[in-house]
Protein backbone atom coordinates (compact mmCIF):
# COMPACT_ATOMS: atom_id res chain seq x y z
CA UNK A 1 0.00 0.00 0.00
CA UNK A 2 2.26 2.89 -1.36
CA UNK A 3 -0.28 5.35 -0.13
CA UNK A 4 0.11 5.65 3.72
CA UNK A 5 -2.66 8.69 4.38
CA UNK A 6 -4.47 10.83 2.20
CA UNK A 7 -6.84 13.53 3.28
CA UNK A 8 -7.89 17.56 1.71
CA UNK A 9 -4.98 18.83 3.38
CA UNK A 10 -2.06 15.84 3.32
CA UNK A 11 -0.94 12.58 1.58
CA UNK A 12 2.07 10.48 2.90
CA UNK A 13 3.18 8.15 0.40
CA UNK A 14 6.16 5.25 0.90
CA UNK A 15 8.14 5.19 -2.66
CA UNK A 16 9.19 1.63 -3.48
CA UNK A 17 8.44 0.84 -7.28
CA UNK A 18 7.46 2.63 -9.82
CA UNK A 19 3.90 2.16 -9.28
CA UNK A 20 4.12 4.21 -6.10
CA UNK A 21 5.62 7.25 -8.21
CA UNK A 22 2.87 6.53 -10.18
CA UNK A 23 0.38 6.92 -7.27
CA UNK A 24 2.45 10.47 -5.94
CA UNK A 25 1.95 11.23 -9.56
CA UNK A 26 -2.01 10.89 -9.61
CA UNK A 27 -2.03 12.64 -6.01
CA UNK A 28 -0.81 15.27 -7.58
CA UNK A 29 -3.38 15.60 -10.83
CA UNK A 30 -2.90 17.95 -13.19
CA UNK A 31 -0.92 20.31 -10.79
CA UNK A 32 2.18 18.07 -11.90
CA UNK A 33 2.75 18.17 -15.86
CA UNK A 34 4.27 14.55 -17.53
CA UNK A 35 7.34 15.80 -17.99
CA UNK A 36 8.12 17.58 -14.68
CA UNK A 37 6.70 13.72 -12.81
CA UNK A 38 9.31 11.89 -15.05
CA UNK A 39 12.27 14.70 -14.13
CA UNK A 40 11.30 14.14 -10.56
CA UNK A 41 11.17 10.30 -10.51
CA UNK A 42 14.21 9.96 -12.67
CA UNK A 43 16.47 12.47 -10.21
CA UNK A 44 15.29 11.10 -6.53
CA UNK A 45 14.51 7.57 -7.18
CA UNK A 46 17.50 6.04 -6.28
CA UNK A 47 17.63 7.86 -2.80
CA UNK A 48 13.69 8.35 -1.58
CA UNK A 49 11.42 6.54 0.61
CA UNK A 50 8.76 8.58 1.58
CA UNK A 51 7.07 11.43 0.54
CA UNK A 52 4.66 13.88 2.57
CA UNK A 53 2.32 15.94 -0.10
CA UNK A 54 1.17 19.39 1.45
CA UNK A 55 -1.84 19.71 -0.97
CA UNK A 56 -2.96 23.68 -0.41
CA UNK A 57 0.43 25.03 0.20
CA UNK A 58 0.79 29.21 -0.25
CA UNK A 59 4.03 29.18 -1.79
CA UNK A 60 5.44 32.82 -1.79
CA UNK A 61 6.97 32.95 -5.49
CA UNK A 62 4.35 31.08 -6.65
CA UNK A 63 1.41 33.92 -4.95
CA UNK A 64 3.29 36.76 -6.58
CA UNK A 65 2.91 35.88 -10.23
CA UNK A 66 -0.88 34.44 -9.23
CA UNK A 67 -1.68 37.75 -8.17
CA UNK A 68 0.08 40.06 -10.78
CA UNK A 69 -0.42 37.23 -13.93
CA UNK A 70 -2.16 34.71 -13.32
CA UNK A 71 -5.60 35.73 -11.46
CA UNK A 72 -6.03 37.92 -14.75
CA UNK A 73 -6.50 35.00 -17.10
CA UNK A 74 -10.09 33.56 -18.27
CA UNK A 75 -8.89 30.20 -16.82
CA UNK A 76 -9.15 29.68 -13.43
CA UNK A 77 -5.48 29.04 -11.73
CA UNK A 78 -5.73 27.90 -8.20
CA UNK A 79 -4.00 29.78 -5.50
CA UNK A 80 -2.17 27.77 -3.98
CA UNK A 81 0.22 24.80 -4.88
CA UNK A 82 1.42 21.48 -3.86
CA UNK A 83 4.64 21.10 -1.79
CA UNK A 84 6.00 17.72 -1.89
CA UNK A 85 9.15 16.44 0.89
CA UNK A 86 11.46 14.01 0.26
CA UNK A 87 12.69 11.46 2.72
CA UNK A 88 15.25 9.18 2.77
CA UNK A 89 13.73 6.82 5.75
CA UNK A 90 10.69 5.46 5.63
CA UNK A 91 8.09 7.62 7.26
CA UNK A 92 4.93 6.52 8.88
CA UNK A 93 2.09 7.95 9.70
CA UNK A 94 2.60 8.03 13.42
CA UNK A 95 6.19 10.00 12.92
CA UNK A 96 4.48 12.83 11.02
CA UNK A 97 3.95 14.57 14.48
CA UNK A 98 7.84 13.98 15.04
CA UNK A 99 9.62 14.55 12.02
CA UNK A 100 12.62 15.75 13.52
CA UNK A 101 13.73 12.17 14.12
CA UNK A 102 13.87 12.25 10.13
CA UNK A 103 15.43 15.46 9.88
CA UNK A 104 19.25 13.66 8.75
CA UNK A 105 16.85 11.94 6.16
CA UNK A 106 15.18 14.97 4.67
CA UNK A 107 16.41 15.43 1.18
CA UNK A 108 14.39 19.03 0.33
CA UNK A 109 11.05 20.02 -1.07
CA UNK A 110 9.96 20.47 -4.33
CA UNK A 111 6.77 23.15 -5.09
CA UNK A 112 4.40 22.00 -7.65
CA UNK A 113 2.86 25.11 -9.17
CA UNK A 114 -0.37 24.82 -11.62
CA UNK A 115 1.27 27.00 -14.08
CA UNK A 116 1.29 23.54 -16.51
CA UNK A 117 3.53 24.43 -19.14
CA UNK A 118 6.44 24.15 -16.35
CA UNK A 119 5.02 23.38 -13.19
CA UNK A 120 8.39 23.08 -11.00
CA UNK A 121 8.50 25.65 -8.73
CA UNK A 122 10.57 26.80 -5.60
CA UNK A 123 12.67 23.55 -4.97
CA UNK A 124 15.31 23.33 -2.64
CA UNK A 125 17.80 19.65 -1.87
CA UNK A 126 20.45 19.07 -0.29
CA UNK A 127 22.61 17.32 -2.66
CA UNK A 128 24.84 15.82 0.01
CA UNK A 129 21.46 13.72 0.38
CA UNK A 130 21.26 12.64 -3.04
CA UNK A 131 23.98 10.31 -4.63
CA UNK A 132 24.71 11.08 -7.94
CA UNK A 133 25.62 14.89 -7.09
CA UNK A 134 29.37 15.40 -6.85
CA UNK A 135 31.64 18.96 -6.78
CA UNK A 136 32.22 22.07 -4.11
CA UNK A 137 29.27 24.70 -4.39
CA UNK A 138 27.82 27.93 -3.08
CA UNK A 139 24.93 26.33 -0.39
CA UNK A 140 23.26 27.74 2.67
CA UNK A 141 20.72 26.63 5.45
CA UNK A 142 17.21 27.24 4.24
CA UNK A 143 14.67 26.48 7.39
CA UNK A 144 11.05 24.96 6.52
CA UNK A 145 8.54 24.34 8.79
CA UNK A 146 5.88 20.48 8.83
CA UNK A 147 3.82 19.74 11.02
CA UNK A 148 5.46 21.72 13.65
CA UNK A 149 8.75 20.41 12.87
CA UNK A 150 11.63 22.95 12.21
CA UNK A 151 13.68 20.75 9.35
CA UNK A 152 16.71 22.55 7.79
CA UNK A 153 18.05 22.00 3.64
CA UNK A 154 21.75 22.78 2.92
CA UNK A 155 21.73 23.74 -0.58
CA UNK A 156 21.13 26.50 -3.20
CA UNK A 157 17.76 27.27 -4.12
CA UNK A 158 16.09 26.11 -7.72
CA UNK A 159 13.04 27.27 -10.16
CA UNK A 160 11.96 26.45 -13.24
CA UNK A 161 10.69 29.29 -15.92
CA UNK A 162 6.91 29.46 -15.95
CA UNK A 163 7.73 30.82 -19.70
CA UNK A 164 4.52 33.46 -18.62
CA UNK A 165 6.11 36.24 -16.60
CA UNK A 166 9.72 34.16 -16.38
CA UNK A 167 12.04 32.42 -18.82
CA UNK A 168 15.34 30.87 -18.28
CA UNK A 169 16.99 33.99 -17.49
CA UNK A 170 14.59 35.14 -14.93
CA UNK A 171 14.54 31.46 -13.29
CA UNK A 172 18.71 32.20 -13.69
CA UNK A 173 18.40 35.23 -11.24
CA UNK A 174 15.76 34.30 -8.99
CA UNK A 175 18.26 31.58 -8.33
CA UNK A 176 21.41 33.79 -7.78
CA UNK A 177 18.91 36.11 -5.42
CA UNK A 178 17.47 33.27 -3.24
CA UNK A 179 20.56 32.12 -2.03
CA UNK A 180 22.08 35.79 -1.19
CA UNK A 181 18.85 36.77 0.62
CA UNK A 182 18.88 33.48 2.55
CA UNK A 183 22.41 33.87 3.30
CA UNK A 184 23.00 37.24 4.20
CA UNK A 185 20.81 39.73 5.61
CA UNK A 186 21.80 42.61 3.07
CA UNK A 187 19.81 41.25 1.09
CA UNK A 188 16.20 41.32 0.60
CA UNK A 189 13.71 38.76 -0.57
CA UNK A 190 12.85 39.06 -3.83
CA UNK A 191 9.84 37.19 -5.94
CA UNK A 192 9.91 36.55 -9.62
CA UNK A 193 7.16 38.77 -10.97
CA UNK A 194 9.10 41.92 -8.76
CA UNK A 195 12.33 40.41 -11.17
CA UNK A 196 10.41 40.80 -13.95
CA UNK A 197 9.74 44.37 -13.35
CA UNK A 198 13.22 45.08 -12.44
CA UNK A 199 14.29 45.80 -16.21
CA UNK A 200 11.13 48.24 -17.02
CA UNK A 201 13.94 50.97 -18.26
CA UNK A 202 15.64 49.26 -20.39
CA UNK A 203 12.79 46.84 -22.26
CA UNK A 204 11.56 46.06 -25.61
CA UNK A 205 8.18 46.94 -25.30
CA UNK A 206 6.06 44.69 -22.43
CA UNK A 207 7.88 43.03 -19.92
CA UNK A 208 5.45 40.13 -20.04
CA UNK A 209 4.61 37.68 -20.93
CA UNK A 210 7.96 37.51 -21.50
CA UNK A 211 9.74 36.90 -24.85
CA UNK A 212 13.36 36.92 -23.38
CA UNK A 213 15.95 39.41 -21.50
CA UNK A 214 19.29 40.09 -23.04
CA UNK A 215 22.72 40.05 -20.94
CA UNK A 216 22.53 43.93 -20.70
CA UNK A 217 18.69 43.39 -19.07
CA UNK A 218 20.43 40.68 -16.75
CA UNK A 219 22.69 43.32 -15.39
CA UNK A 220 19.89 45.86 -14.91
CA UNK A 221 17.92 43.71 -12.84
CA UNK A 222 21.38 42.85 -10.78
CA UNK A 223 21.48 46.74 -10.44
CA UNK A 224 18.35 47.33 -9.43
CA UNK A 225 18.21 44.85 -7.11
CA UNK A 226 21.10 46.33 -5.45
CA UNK A 227 24.15 44.24 -6.46
CA UNK A 228 26.70 46.19 -8.73
CA UNK A 229 27.51 43.78 -11.87
CA UNK A 230 30.12 43.00 -13.89
CA UNK A 231 29.50 41.43 -17.78
CA UNK A 232 31.92 39.27 -19.32
CA UNK A 233 31.73 38.12 -22.85
CA UNK A 234 34.13 35.22 -24.54
CA UNK A 235 34.90 37.28 -27.79
CA UNK A 236 36.01 40.26 -25.86
CA UNK A 237 38.40 38.08 -23.19
CA UNK A 238 39.48 35.75 -25.34
CA UNK A 239 41.90 33.13 -22.85
CA UNK A 240 40.99 35.25 -19.98
CA UNK A 241 37.50 34.21 -20.35
CA UNK A 242 37.03 30.78 -18.40
CA UNK A 243 39.56 31.71 -15.82
CA UNK A 244 37.42 34.41 -14.82
CA UNK A 245 34.51 32.80 -14.52
CA UNK A 246 36.48 29.96 -12.38
CA UNK A 247 38.01 32.75 -10.10
CA UNK A 248 34.49 34.28 -9.89
CA UNK A 249 32.98 30.67 -9.06
CA UNK A 250 36.49 29.78 -6.69
CA UNK A 251 35.10 33.13 -4.66
CA UNK A 252 31.49 31.55 -4.02
CA UNK A 253 30.08 34.06 -5.73
CA UNK A 254 26.75 31.95 -8.54
CA UNK A 255 26.70 33.77 -11.90
CA UNK A 256 24.56 34.40 -14.57
CA UNK A 257 25.98 32.21 -17.39
CA UNK A 258 24.80 32.95 -20.85
CA UNK A 259 24.84 29.98 -23.28
CA UNK A 260 24.19 32.74 -26.31
CA UNK A 261 24.62 30.09 -29.18
CA UNK A 262 21.69 27.76 -27.39
CA UNK A 263 19.71 31.17 -26.30
CA UNK A 264 19.99 30.00 -22.64
CA UNK A 265 20.93 31.15 -19.62
CA UNK A 266 22.12 28.71 -16.43
CA UNK A 267 23.55 29.90 -12.92
CA UNK A 268 26.60 28.34 -12.15
CA UNK A 269 27.02 27.59 -8.45
CA UNK A 270 29.94 25.59 -7.80
CA UNK A 271 33.03 23.21 -9.50
CA UNK A 272 34.21 19.72 -9.98
CA UNK A 273 38.31 19.60 -9.99
CA UNK A 274 40.22 16.95 -10.60
CA UNK A 275 43.66 17.33 -8.34
CA UNK A 276 45.47 14.82 -10.37
CA UNK A 277 45.52 16.47 -13.70
CA UNK A 278 48.96 17.87 -14.27
CA UNK A 279 48.77 21.88 -14.05
CA UNK A 280 51.27 24.15 -14.97
CA UNK A 281 51.00 27.41 -13.08
CA UNK A 282 46.72 27.90 -12.88
CA UNK A 283 44.48 26.10 -10.39
CA UNK A 284 42.13 26.65 -12.93
CA UNK A 285 43.75 23.66 -14.95
CA UNK A 286 42.15 21.43 -12.58
CA UNK A 287 38.87 21.94 -13.24
CA UNK A 288 37.30 19.81 -15.27
CA UNK A 289 33.32 21.32 -14.66
CA UNK A 290 30.46 23.80 -13.63
CA UNK A 291 27.90 22.84 -11.24
CA UNK A 292 25.10 24.73 -12.31
CA UNK A 293 21.22 25.12 -11.67
CA UNK A 294 19.39 24.68 -15.39
CA UNK A 295 15.59 25.86 -15.13
CA UNK A 296 14.95 22.95 -17.73
CA UNK A 297 16.76 20.16 -15.52
CA UNK A 298 16.79 19.53 -11.74
CA UNK A 299 19.73 21.34 -9.54
CA UNK A 300 22.94 20.43 -9.39
CA UNK A 301 24.14 19.68 -13.02
CA UNK A 302 27.63 19.09 -13.88
CA UNK A 303 28.14 21.15 -17.15
CA UNK A 304 31.82 19.50 -17.99
CA UNK A 305 34.64 20.73 -20.54
CA UNK A 306 34.13 19.41 -23.81
CA UNK A 307 36.84 16.32 -23.50
CA UNK A 308 35.91 15.15 -19.84
CA UNK A 309 33.69 12.20 -20.08
CA UNK A 310 29.90 12.77 -19.17
CA UNK A 311 29.62 10.69 -15.55
CA UNK A 312 27.16 11.89 -12.85
CA UNK A 313 23.92 14.50 -13.33
CA UNK A 314 25.30 16.35 -16.24
CA UNK A 315 24.07 18.76 -18.89
CA UNK A 316 23.60 17.93 -22.29
CA UNK A 317 26.05 21.15 -22.61
CA UNK A 318 29.28 21.62 -22.12
CA UNK A 319 31.74 24.72 -20.39
CA UNK A 320 32.68 25.57 -24.12
CA UNK A 321 28.96 26.58 -24.78
CA UNK A 322 29.09 29.23 -22.02
CA UNK A 323 29.80 32.38 -23.81
CA UNK A 324 29.13 35.09 -21.55
CA UNK A 325 28.58 35.21 -17.70
CA UNK A 326 27.29 38.42 -15.28
CA UNK A 327 28.64 38.67 -11.83
CA UNK A 328 26.59 39.90 -9.07
CA UNK A 329 29.54 41.88 -7.05
CA UNK A 330 28.43 43.39 -3.60
CA UNK A 331 28.91 47.61 -3.92
CA UNK A 332 32.60 47.42 -1.97
CA UNK A 333 34.64 44.50 -4.42
CA UNK A 334 35.64 47.54 -6.75
CA UNK A 335 38.72 45.33 -7.65
CA UNK A 336 37.52 42.65 -10.56
CA UNK A 337 39.35 39.52 -11.32
CA UNK A 338 40.67 40.55 -14.34
CA UNK A 339 43.01 43.34 -12.72
CA UNK A 340 44.23 40.83 -9.71
CA UNK A 341 45.13 38.15 -12.48
CA UNK A 342 47.62 41.21 -14.29
CA UNK A 343 48.55 42.36 -11.09
CA UNK A 344 49.53 39.11 -9.34
CA UNK A 345 51.62 38.15 -12.26
CA UNK A 346 53.03 41.33 -12.47
CA UNK A 347 54.33 41.27 -8.45
CA UNK A 348 55.61 37.53 -8.64
CA UNK A 349 57.79 38.81 -11.26
CA UNK A 350 58.69 42.21 -9.75
CA UNK A 351 62.82 43.10 -9.60
CA UNK A 352 63.30 44.02 -6.38
CA UNK A 353 60.04 41.87 -4.48
CA UNK A 354 58.86 39.30 -6.69
CA UNK A 355 59.13 35.72 -5.97
CA UNK A 356 62.53 34.96 -7.64
CA UNK A 357 64.03 37.94 -6.21
CA UNK A 358 63.34 37.03 -2.30
CA UNK A 359 62.38 33.87 -2.00
CA UNK A 360 65.47 30.70 -2.10
CA UNK A 361 62.94 27.88 -1.51
CA UNK A 362 60.47 28.65 -4.45
CA UNK A 363 60.84 30.14 -7.83
CA UNK A 364 58.08 31.57 -10.07
CA UNK A 365 58.04 28.59 -12.27
CA UNK A 366 57.26 26.18 -10.17
CA UNK A 367 53.84 28.44 -8.91
CA UNK A 368 50.38 27.11 -9.03
CA UNK A 369 48.11 30.41 -8.22
CA UNK A 370 45.06 30.22 -6.84
CA UNK A 371 42.74 33.51 -6.98
CA UNK A 372 39.07 34.22 -5.22
CA UNK A 373 37.40 36.46 -3.32
CA UNK A 374 36.40 36.82 0.24
CA UNK A 375 35.43 38.44 2.99
CA UNK A 376 38.11 39.74 5.34
CA UNK A 377 35.93 38.46 8.40
CA UNK A 378 35.12 34.86 6.92
CA UNK A 379 39.29 34.66 6.02
CA UNK A 380 40.40 35.85 9.68
CA UNK A 381 38.27 32.97 11.21
CA UNK A 382 39.65 30.50 8.69
CA UNK A 383 43.34 31.47 9.35
CA UNK A 384 42.75 31.40 13.10
CA UNK A 385 41.58 27.66 12.62
CA UNK A 386 44.33 27.16 10.32
CA UNK A 387 47.61 29.11 11.15
CA UNK A 388 50.49 29.57 9.02
CA UNK A 389 54.17 29.29 9.70
CA UNK A 390 55.86 31.14 12.52
CA UNK A 391 52.79 32.15 13.78
CA UNK A 392 51.88 34.30 11.20
CA UNK A 393 47.98 34.05 11.08
CA UNK A 394 47.99 36.29 13.93
CA UNK A 395 49.75 39.29 12.29
CA UNK A 396 46.43 38.30 9.14
CA UNK A 397 44.29 38.48 11.82
CA UNK A 398 45.01 41.72 13.18
CA UNK A 399 45.91 42.94 9.90
CA UNK A 400 43.47 46.20 9.14
CA UNK A 401 41.45 44.96 6.04
CA UNK A 402 38.70 46.04 4.10
CA UNK A 403 35.36 44.35 4.42
CA UNK A 404 36.24 41.96 1.49
CA UNK A 405 39.81 41.15 -0.37
CA UNK A 406 40.98 39.06 -3.11
CA UNK A 407 43.71 36.28 -2.07
CA UNK A 408 46.08 35.09 -5.47
CA UNK A 409 46.91 31.48 -2.93
CA UNK A 410 50.48 29.87 -4.10
CA UNK A 411 51.30 26.75 -4.35
CA UNK A 412 53.47 23.80 -5.94
CA UNK A 413 52.33 20.75 -7.80
CA UNK A 414 53.47 18.17 -4.61
CA UNK A 415 50.87 20.31 -1.90
CA UNK A 416 48.23 21.39 -3.99
CA UNK A 417 46.57 18.23 -4.64
CA UNK A 418 46.69 17.90 -0.79
CA UNK A 419 45.38 21.22 -0.64
CA UNK A 420 48.45 22.87 1.07
CA UNK A 421 49.45 26.08 0.16
CA UNK A 422 53.22 28.25 0.46
CA UNK A 423 51.97 31.68 0.39
CA UNK A 424 49.74 34.91 -0.93
CA UNK A 425 48.93 37.54 -1.83
CA UNK A 426 46.17 39.56 -0.45
CA UNK A 427 44.89 42.60 -2.11
CA UNK A 428 42.33 45.19 -0.75
CA UNK A 429 39.11 44.46 -3.20
CA UNK A 430 38.10 48.27 -2.35
CA UNK A 431 41.14 49.61 -4.11
CA UNK A 432 41.18 51.53 -7.94
CA UNK A 433 42.67 48.92 -10.46
CA UNK A 434 45.12 52.02 -11.44
CA UNK A 435 46.67 51.84 -8.10
CA UNK A 436 49.53 49.16 -8.05
CA UNK A 437 50.15 49.50 -4.82
CA UNK A 438 46.53 48.12 -3.82
CA UNK A 439 48.07 44.84 -2.16
CA UNK A 440 48.01 44.47 1.93
CA UNK A 441 50.49 41.34 2.52
CA UNK A 442 52.66 39.21 0.02
CA UNK A 443 53.73 36.25 1.39
CA UNK A 444 56.49 33.30 0.24
CA UNK A 445 57.98 30.71 2.30
CA UNK A 446 61.25 32.81 3.19
CA UNK A 447 59.58 36.03 2.75
CA UNK A 448 56.47 38.65 3.80
CA UNK A 449 55.67 41.91 3.61
CA UNK A 450 53.05 44.13 4.71
CA UNK A 451 51.51 47.39 2.98
CA UNK A 452 49.95 50.17 5.06
CA UNK A 453 47.08 51.06 2.88
CA UNK A 454 46.83 54.01 5.29
CA UNK A 455 49.81 55.67 4.02
CA UNK A 456 49.29 57.10 0.76
CA UNK A 457 52.17 58.25 -1.42
CA UNK A 458 55.22 56.47 -2.12
CA UNK A 459 56.80 57.12 1.41
CA UNK A 460 59.14 53.96 1.93
CA UNK A 461 57.38 53.45 6.06
CA UNK A 462 54.36 51.98 4.48
CA UNK A 463 56.02 49.31 3.81
CA UNK A 464 57.25 46.19 6.76
CA UNK A 465 59.50 43.41 5.28
CA UNK A 466 61.22 40.34 6.59
CA UNK A 467 63.02 37.59 6.18
CA UNK A 468 61.42 34.32 7.54
CA UNK A 469 63.64 31.67 9.30
CA UNK A 470 62.24 29.13 6.53
CA UNK A 471 64.99 26.45 6.19
CA UNK A 472 62.05 24.48 3.82
CA UNK A 473 58.94 24.86 2.34
CA UNK A 474 56.35 24.68 4.92
CA UNK A 475 52.84 24.06 3.68
CA UNK A 476 49.68 25.28 5.48
CA UNK A 477 46.03 24.92 4.88
CA UNK A 478 44.52 26.31 1.68
CA UNK A 479 41.51 28.52 2.22
CA UNK A 480 37.87 26.50 2.14
CA UNK A 481 35.52 28.72 3.39
CA UNK A 482 33.70 30.10 -0.35
CA UNK A 483 32.39 26.93 -1.96
CA UNK A 484 31.20 23.55 0.35
CA UNK A 485 32.17 19.93 -0.98
CA UNK A 486 28.36 17.97 -1.50
CA UNK B 1 53.06 48.92 10.18
CA UNK B 2 53.33 48.02 14.06
CA UNK B 3 51.61 44.35 15.34
CA UNK B 4 50.81 43.15 18.88
CA UNK B 5 52.23 39.86 17.49
CA UNK B 6 55.64 40.96 16.98
CA UNK B 7 57.50 40.18 13.97
CA UNK B 8 61.19 39.06 15.32
CA UNK B 9 62.45 38.51 12.34
CA UNK B 10 65.07 39.36 10.37
CA UNK B 11 64.21 42.93 8.24
CA UNK B 12 65.17 42.87 4.65
CA UNK B 13 67.93 45.15 4.24
CA UNK B 14 67.57 47.87 0.96
CA UNK B 15 64.45 46.75 0.07
CA UNK B 16 61.70 49.55 -0.68
CA UNK B 17 63.26 51.75 2.30
CA UNK B 18 63.65 55.24 0.43
CA UNK B 19 61.08 57.07 -1.54
CA UNK B 20 62.62 56.44 -5.02
CA UNK B 21 63.03 53.03 -4.59
CA UNK B 22 58.80 52.78 -3.83
CA UNK B 23 58.21 55.16 -6.72
CA UNK B 24 60.72 53.09 -8.93
CA UNK B 25 58.93 49.61 -7.65
CA UNK B 26 55.00 51.08 -8.41
CA UNK B 27 56.50 52.15 -11.38
CA UNK B 28 57.73 49.06 -12.66
CA UNK B 29 54.31 47.58 -11.47
CA UNK B 30 52.80 50.28 -13.96
CA UNK B 31 54.90 49.42 -16.72
CA UNK B 32 54.23 45.96 -16.60
CA UNK B 33 50.53 46.17 -16.48
CA UNK B 34 49.90 48.86 -18.91
CA UNK B 35 49.52 46.87 -21.83
CA UNK B 36 47.07 44.46 -20.39
CA UNK B 37 44.90 47.09 -18.13
CA UNK B 38 44.42 48.97 -21.23
CA UNK B 39 43.12 45.53 -23.11
CA UNK B 40 41.04 45.05 -20.38
CA UNK B 41 39.75 48.68 -20.29
CA UNK B 42 38.72 48.18 -24.26
CA UNK B 43 37.18 43.99 -23.12
CA UNK B 44 34.82 46.01 -20.47
CA UNK B 45 33.66 48.73 -23.26
CA UNK B 46 33.07 46.32 -25.85
CA UNK B 47 30.71 43.57 -23.45
CA UNK B 48 28.97 46.17 -22.04
CA UNK B 49 28.30 47.16 -25.63
CA UNK B 50 27.16 43.90 -27.32
CA UNK B 51 25.24 42.90 -24.03
CA UNK B 52 22.49 44.25 -25.72
CA UNK B 53 23.12 41.63 -28.16
CA UNK B 54 22.98 38.65 -26.15
CA UNK B 55 19.57 37.16 -26.45
CA UNK B 56 18.25 34.16 -23.91
CA UNK B 57 15.10 32.99 -23.86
Amino acid sequence: MAVLLENPLYALVRLENAGDWLHLSALCGEYLTGRDFSKLQSYLKDDTKTVVVEKSYIDKDYRDTFYNFYSKKFVSYPSTTYRLHFFRSVVVVEDLFGLEAHADNYIGYCVIRPTQVNSLGRTIFDPSKLSRLHGLICRTVYKIHLFGAELKINGFPYISQDTDVTICAHAATWMTFRYFSERYTAYREIFPFEISQLCGDVSHGRLIPSKGLTAFQITEIFSKYGFYPEVYLRRDYSDKFYRLLYYYIESGIPVVACLHGKEHAVTVIGHISDYARPATNNSEEFLTGYVVNDDNHLPYQLLMRNEKPKTGYCSEHVVEDVDGFIVPLYEKMYLSAEHIEGLADAILQHPPFGVNAQSRLVTHDRLIKRIYLTSSKSYKAFRRENRLPFDLHKNYVELSMPKFIWVCELSVSGHYPQKQIIGEIIFDATANHWDRLSFLAIHYPDFILFNDRNKLGDRPNRFTTYRLPAKQILPYAMYENNLKEI
Amino acid sequence: MEFISALNFEKVEGLLDTEEKVREARETLERNTEDTFKQLESAKMSSWEHAHRIFLD
